[in-house]
């Protein structure tokens, strides 16, 4: 089906376009439907709105319900095994993240043509420390993936790369020399983290899936009981310790199991497996105190630098510094929100 | 018994367990699998019977509780709690109430 036809959609009253937009926002949002399922199902909605000749509320009935029953039906676990908290598989998540980092760079090369003028000034030492900035965040947002979907290796790897990049910066920084090596126009600059994000945006997402998605070698029971610990984990933000308990409980069922049952055969592919595990009523809350400490590791760091900066006092651009005041300010409203959110969802049981 | 269709035997799955909990002091996965596999529901899988129990458990209808294993690793055993009980009584009414509504249809498809 197409993209457009929910969009296309005309309905005639008021309240079955907001009863629509919220089925809509529901599904993409809440439950990572598919591309486009969500414009099949309101096709569907409007059909039988249109045959009824009543409000969408009174023939299919309140739409956070809607969305629910139509993601519990028609989203498969295939699909909702592979993706994370946000809904995003590991391709669209180092997607998202490079072309974020684009971004980034052409708001701060923006501002900074608004602060400081249109030329910048390129030494050696300050290439190399930007360099081994972008590539340590390059590094970083793909150990976070590599480390959501339970590819530890990986993840050790690329959290090596950002140590190495911020070392090996830091050491050239010293040894360089911090003399003019030539001006450039900023907006060349603006210019180069658009390409970055366009080059990032056309990312082969499905080869990077396939590539955090492969199964353990068929028959490695250990290799397979290994990945689900990691996912459970790191996919799905589960406790350590109740993590353990899973994993303990499959090694006692295959133990106890006939000859030759694999844990594949047994508990099939183990990201679906790692789903269902994960998919009770304590999954919310298992989410929203990951998101806490995100947000609380955020707010620390900026924190820090935000104080620092004030008690060093070496007379920073007033523009800066504010902007830096609202950063702070936004991370420790979310922390907030966050915190009230955990404390609303329920608790996993004691493992 | 007849094998029963394998998306019944999951939608019936969490109030069997608790049926079989109710009988016994503690019990454990794979005796839960034979329980169930011996009273006809063989299309219940390890990979279905462990994230129901593990709702159960995070729905406060059973808890947990480790013990020695036979030569392997240590046991995970589930025991029913109060929740659970009045849960299977609530739900076993309802299930009544299901197969009766589907029998009389039925019936009267064969009248």
């Amino acid at each position: 089906m197409s993209g457009t036809r929910g969009a296309s959609l005309t309905w005639s009253r008021e309240e079955d376009e907001d009863w629509a937009a919220t089925v809509e926002v529901r599904l993409v949002l809440r439950h990572d439907a598919p591309d486009g399922l969500a414009d099949e199902v309101l096709a569907e909605a409007h059909e039988m709105v249109a045959e009824a000749g009543r409000p969408a509320l009174e023939v299919l009935g309140a739409p956070e319900e809607y969305a629910r029953t139509v993601a519990a039906e028609r989203i498969g676990e295939a699909h909702r095994a592979r993706v994370d908290a946000n809904g995003l598989t590991p391709g669209e998540r180092i997607v998202a993240a490079q072309v974020s980092l684009g971004l980034v760079g052409l708001v701060l090369c923006v501002l900074d043509w608004v602060q400081d003028g249109l030329w910048a000034e390129v030494t050696p030492s300050g290439a190399a420390v930007f360099a081994a900035i972008v590539l340590a965040l390059a590094c970083a947002s793909v150990a976070v993936v590599a480390g959501a979907a339970g590819r530890w290796r990986g993840m050790w790897g690329f959290a090596g790369g950002v140590a190495a990049a911020l070392v090996g910066g830091g050491v050239l920084a010293v040894f360089l020399s911090e003399e003019r090596l030539f001006r450039v126009p900023v907006p060349v600059l603006a210019v180069g983290c658009v390409a970055v994000a366009a080059a990032a945006a056309a990312l082969p997402k499905a080869r990077i899936d396939r590539w955090f998605a492969s199964p353990p070698p068929a028959g490695d029971d250990e290799a397979w009981l290994a990945r689900l610990g990691r996912l459970l984990r790191g996919r799905h933000a589960m406790p350590a310790a109740q993590a353990r308990g899973h994993v303990r409980e499959a090694r006692q069922h295959l133990a106890a199991a006939p000859e030759g049952e694999s844990a594949e055969d047994a508990f099939g592919d183990v990201e679906v497996y790692a789903l269902r595990l994960a998919e009770g009523p304590a999954r919310k809350g298992r989410l929203a105190r990951r998101k806490l400490y995100g947000s609380g590791a955020a707010a620390l760091f900026f924190t820090v630098l935000l104080v620092d900066d004030l008690i060093a006092g070496d007379g920073g651009s007033p523009f800066w510094t504010a902007l830096h005041v609202a950063v702070v300010a936004f991370l420790l409203w979310a922390f907030w929100t966050e915190w009230r959110e955990l404390r609303s969802a329920p608790r996993p049981p004691a493992d | 018994m007849g094998v029963m269709n394998g998306s019944w035997a999951r939608a019936a799955l969490p109030l069997c367990l608790l049926g079989i909990l109710d009988g016994e002091p503690r019990s454990y996965g794979y005796a839960l699998l034979s329980r169930l596999a011996g009273a006809g529901l063989t299309g219940v899988k390890a990979a279905t019977l462990y994230p129901a129990l593990t709702r159960l458990e995070e729905e406060g209808a059973v808890e947990v509780e480790w013990g020695a294993g036979e030569g392997g690793p240590g046991r995970k055993y589930y025991r029913i709690t109060e929740e659970g009980r009045a849960r299977l009584r609530r739900d076993r009414a309802a299930w009544g109430d299901f197969t009766r509504s589907v029998a009389s249809l039925l019936a009267e498809g064969d009248a």
